[in-house]
């Protein structure tokens, strides 16, 4: 009977905890990682994804855009100032406040890898670091060519899946992520994910090895395709069906992908997870943690030494409270309820446990007659 | 209660006090105008200002932190990297000097292509303070600034004579041509504003409609008010463009950003009359060149007059509650000219160059002119080889310049800088022609799309008066040099070839040393004779010896 409750217990415990997550902030890695015109779909991928994300509220400040080349005001775009992924132009991607972190040239391996690992240049701004601790939720998504253990920069370098690996490995062992979700979406994406190491980390890839990563469709004025099919199955999941406060998990989402639809089959590697992809959000990953406590209570703070007998005394508490109870409190706050402000001091005291007690006078009692045991032992 | 009352009030007069420690008085001011060179084109220009100014005159302004209007992220980066001015264009398109005539406010505030950045600060050979600077603004304005180093760091004595600047002071200045001008760049341009975007003449600004113009600039400018002492500071901001209101009447009332219809169904007007027939081509409106009702005036600004705009010789003032209802008469420009200026750049093959730079003085005066030409590294100029003409006559050099500052390159540390001043006479044309050599860099310091070719940065040529007062700063426009290539494949060729002669040669000499020799008459000693052999000889009857 004892034996079924403890387990009962534990099971309960280990819910509880698998359930919870337990990272206090978010960041996003976007990467774009192609240059010239015929790529623009790869920055429309990039700039669709940074807009799910700053909707559902990562802030600028916690997402790290690099772009490669410039699509927006490229001479060629029939629309200056404007990126669409779809070709009913109803979404600008650039609108009017964007923030580009890396952008052109600067969109290279080593930068890349140095942004990862926190290897920047001493001079760089904090805006273009991964400030990030052990409590952070890191979503990397890449997006580009790539062939088989390799993703094209620029056309020009090749970022190995060794090396992604290995960058990895830096971040876990600096303590710099909670959980990673490594998303990437090239030819042959599969294959860039399959050497690491470390763990809590998803990786999702949009195509297996010796497949391709196809485009969706292409806008007649703008020329070229404007999106790829597995990011076009992306957004429509999290433009459609998510929120900030939404509860669809990663299953979710991975369950909503059609290889048939998307033209080759997307690649889900839960590396060492901690949580089933059952358990983890779409928020945790692609929304950010609010820190806010709701109260729909009335809470009276007390002072320490208030004399609770005086009825005369009236204050007003700093909390959230419901409609019924502003009105009857609804006379604002001034210089006069500055004391309500102050929460009450408590004092903490380490008081110890009895068996701590007597595991130290075992203990000490143990050393006092041992050691001159011993001692005369030896010198004999 | 009593007590708690005392108590408390005591309190909110050391709060009060504390509050008035460091009084920093600031200013706001914002303004637009417009002016219209033709019926297709139309210049506008949005000015802000910041003022800032403490009562102790012996500190700078920087370091303080109570600011209300003067954005912290630029006073931290002065404070920190001990700059006492600083000035950064960022320009897209070709000013066009034919039709468009001046440079607006002479082309001080006017950059060439890409962006431009220099700063007056404490002499650090080591650049220390300067390269902090780049970088912290790079993070500022979401551009490549990082990629300023030495090589492209240029220190002109002529050109930029700093009106306020510290005798301790020295001038760095730097210029990234290749780097893209868009809203990203834009947008945090708002976010120093008080208003931001949300009231006053920002709101007038869509950035759509600012990067679809044949030119657009911004400016930012950080510079004492007073001669030798930061007490007081001003900040300038400056966005400028170019509005081809044709095409911007395509897009009016198109929110979906639909293409649009080159070609309307009434047949009796041809196609081109019925692209011209959506607005006027008497007068211009506001909502013409920004397709938007102005929100109401930013509260901070002291001025009630905020719209300008120019008619004729002098300019009509208007509220910005007015601005629906303005109208821009359209003008032909006036043909004044202080100086003209072009360049150009011709390839001798994939090697030599010569770079020609025209300066054409129609005025009836003498001009001081200070031409200020850099070259990245990979460029090699070859100062003997300049040559002015004047007129159509080549003339003496030596004696024709008064001043020459010529900063020679070292490969992958300097690029070469030149300051030429000179007084270029009344109603002259003036060529100044040198030649350069294009140097193939390694292969991993071309950029990814190097047989795009290379941005050189424009020149800038400073036009003085006899009173030694600066007219005007025209730049030149950028030119595109291609640089030598190599076949970018050629390091696997090299590979691929090289190892097979590798294997073909270790591989016939090894066979060669390990292989066995055997003589070969052994073999023959136990032979029997042919049958052939043996039939002639019993044909002639003749034994075997």
């Amino acid at each position: 009977m004892i034996v079924q409750f403890v387990a009962l217990l534990l099971l309960n415990l280990l819910q509880i905890i698998a359930a919870e997550s337990s990272h206090t902030n978010n960041w996003a890695v976007l990467i774009s990682t192609s240059r010239f015109w015929f790529n623009y779909r790869h920055t429309a991928n990039v700039l669709g994804i940074y807009r799910s994300v700053k909707r559902l509220g990562i802030p600028d400040s916690q997402i790290i855009l690099m772009i490669a080349d410039d699509y927006a005001c490229n001479s060629r775009n029939l629309f200056p100032g404007t990126v669409f992924d779809n070709a009913d132009r109803a979404l600008d991607l650039y609108g009017e406040e964007i923030e580009i972190d890396y952008k052109g040239y600067e969109v290279t391996v080593e930068a890349f890898i140095r942004l990862l690992t926190e290897r920047v240049p001493e001079n760089t701004p904090a805006s273009k670091r991964l400030l990030t601790n052990e409590r952070s939720n890191i979503l990397i998504y890449m997006t580009g060519h790539g062939g088989d253990g390799f993703i094209k920069f620029q056309d020009a370098e090749e970022l190995s899946s060794e090396d992604l690996a290995d960058a990895i490995e830096q971040i876990h062992q600096h303590k710099r992520y909670n959980e990673i979700l490594f998303m990437v979406d090239t030819c042959q994406a599969n294959s860039l994910y399959t050497k690491i190491y470390s763990p809590n980390v998803l990786a999702i890839g949009s195509s297996e090895v010796g497949t391709s990563s196809y485009s969706h469709h292409a806008d007649i004025d703008i020329g070229v395709a404007v999106i790829d099919r597995f990011t076009f199955s992306n957004l429509e999941f999290l433009e459609n069906r998510v929120d900030s406060k939404s509860k669809l998990t990663m299953q979710d989402l991975i369950n909503s992908y059609n290889p048939y639809e998307i033209h080759s089959t997307p690649g889900v590697q839960p590396i060492n997870l901690r949580r089933s992809p059952d358990d983890i959000l779409i928020t945790d990953f692609f929304g950010n943690v609010r820190d806010i406590e709701l109260h729909s209570e009335k809470i009276n703070w007390m002072l320490p030494g208030e004399n609770t007998t005086k009825p005369s005394i009236k204050r007003n508490s700093f909390v959230f409270q419901a409609q019924n109870d502003m009105q009857d409190d609804g006379k604002g706050f001034g210089i006069s309820n500055l004391k309500s402000f102050l929460p009450p001091t408590r004092e903490l005291k380490y008081k110890k446990h009895p068996i701590s007690r007597i595991i130290s006078a075992v203990v000490c009692i143990s050393f006092s007659i041992g050691f001159p045991y011993y001692a005369s032992k030896y010198l004999k | 209660m009593k007590k708690n009352g005392c108590l408390l009030l005591f309190a909110y007069s050391l709060l009060s006090f504390s509050l008035t420690a460091a009084t920093i008085d600031e200013t706001y001011d914002e303004s637009l105008f417009i002016k219209s060179f033709s019926s297709r084109y139309s210049y506008v220009s949005f000015a802000f200002e910041i003022g800032a100014s403490t009562d102790s005159t012996h500190s700078s302004v920087f370091s303080e932190s109570s600011f209300s209007l003067f954005p912290l992220s630029i006073a931290r980066v002065m404070d920190e990297c001990q700059v006492s001015e600083l000035h950064i264009r960022a320009t897209r398109g070709r000013w066009d000097y034919e039709n468009w005539k001046e440079s607006p406010d002479n082309g001080f505030y006017s950059g060439g292509l890409g962006f431009e950045v220099w700063a007056f600060m404490a002499n650090d050979p080591s650049m220390k303070y300067w390269l902090k600077l780049t970088n912290q603004l790079s993070g500022l304005l979401c551009a490549s600034l990082n990629y300023i180093d030495s090589s492209n760091t240029y220190q002109p004595q002529l050109s930029y004579p700093g009106s306020f600047s510290f005798s301790n002071n020295t001038q760095y200045f730097a210029s990234l041509p290749q780097e893209d001008v868009c809203t990203e760049n834009l947008s945090p341009l708002f976010k120093l504003l008080p208003c931001k975007r949300k009231a006053g003449i920002a709101s007038l600004l869509d950035s759509h409609l600012f990067f679809d113009t044949d030119w657009h600039s911004f400016s930012i400018d950080v510079y004492p008010s007073e001669n030798q002492s930061l007490a007081s500071v001003k900040m300038g901001i400056i966005i400028q463009a170019v509005v081809d209101v044709e095409r911007n009447g395509r897009r009016k009332g198109k929110t979906t950003f639909q293409p649009p219809s080159e070609y309307c169904h009434d047949e009796d007007m041809d196609s081109l009359h019925c692209l011209m027939s959506g607005y006027s081509t008497e007068h211009h409106t506001v909502d013409d060149l920004f397709h938007k009702v102005p929100k109401e005036r930013c509260l901070l600004s002291s001025t009630f007059s905020d719209v300008f705009v120019s008619n004729g010789d002098k300019i009509d003032t208007f509220s910005l509650d007015e601005a629906a209802n303005i109208q821009i008469p359209i003008q032909s420009t006036s043909d004044n000219h202080t100086v003209t200026v072009d360049r150009s750049l011709s390839n001798d093959g994939n090697h030599w160059g010569s770079l020609s730079s025209t300066i054409y003085n129609p005025s009836s005066s003498p001009r001081t002119i200070v031409y200020f030409e850099k070259f990245p590294w990979f460029v090699r100029v070859y100062l003997h080889t300049l040559t002015i003409t004047l007129n159509g006559t080549r003339i003496n050099t030596k004696d024709f310049i008064e001043k020459l500052y010529y900063q020679p390159l070292r490969d992958r540390k300097a690029g070469t800088m030149m300051e030429i001043q000179f007084s270029i006479p009344p109603h002259t044309n003036l060529i100044v022609h040198f030649n350069v050599e294009k140097t193939p860099l390694r292969l991993d310091e071309y950029p990814p799309d190097a047989n795009r070719g290379y941005n050189l940065p424009p020149a800038i040529i400073s036009v003085f008066d006899e009173n030694n007062t600066k007219l005007c700063s025209l730049r030149t426009a950028a030119l595109l040099m291609f640089i030598p290539t190599p076949d970018f494949s050629m390091p696997y060729n090299v590979i691929i070839f090289t190892s097979t002669v590798i294997a073909l040669t270790f591989g016939g000499i090894f066979n060669l040393l390990t292989r066995r020799f055997v003589p070969q008459q052994s073999k023959f000693q136990n032979r029997q004779p042919s049958m052939l052999q043996r039939l002639k000889e019993k044909i002639f009857h003749k034994k075997r010896g």
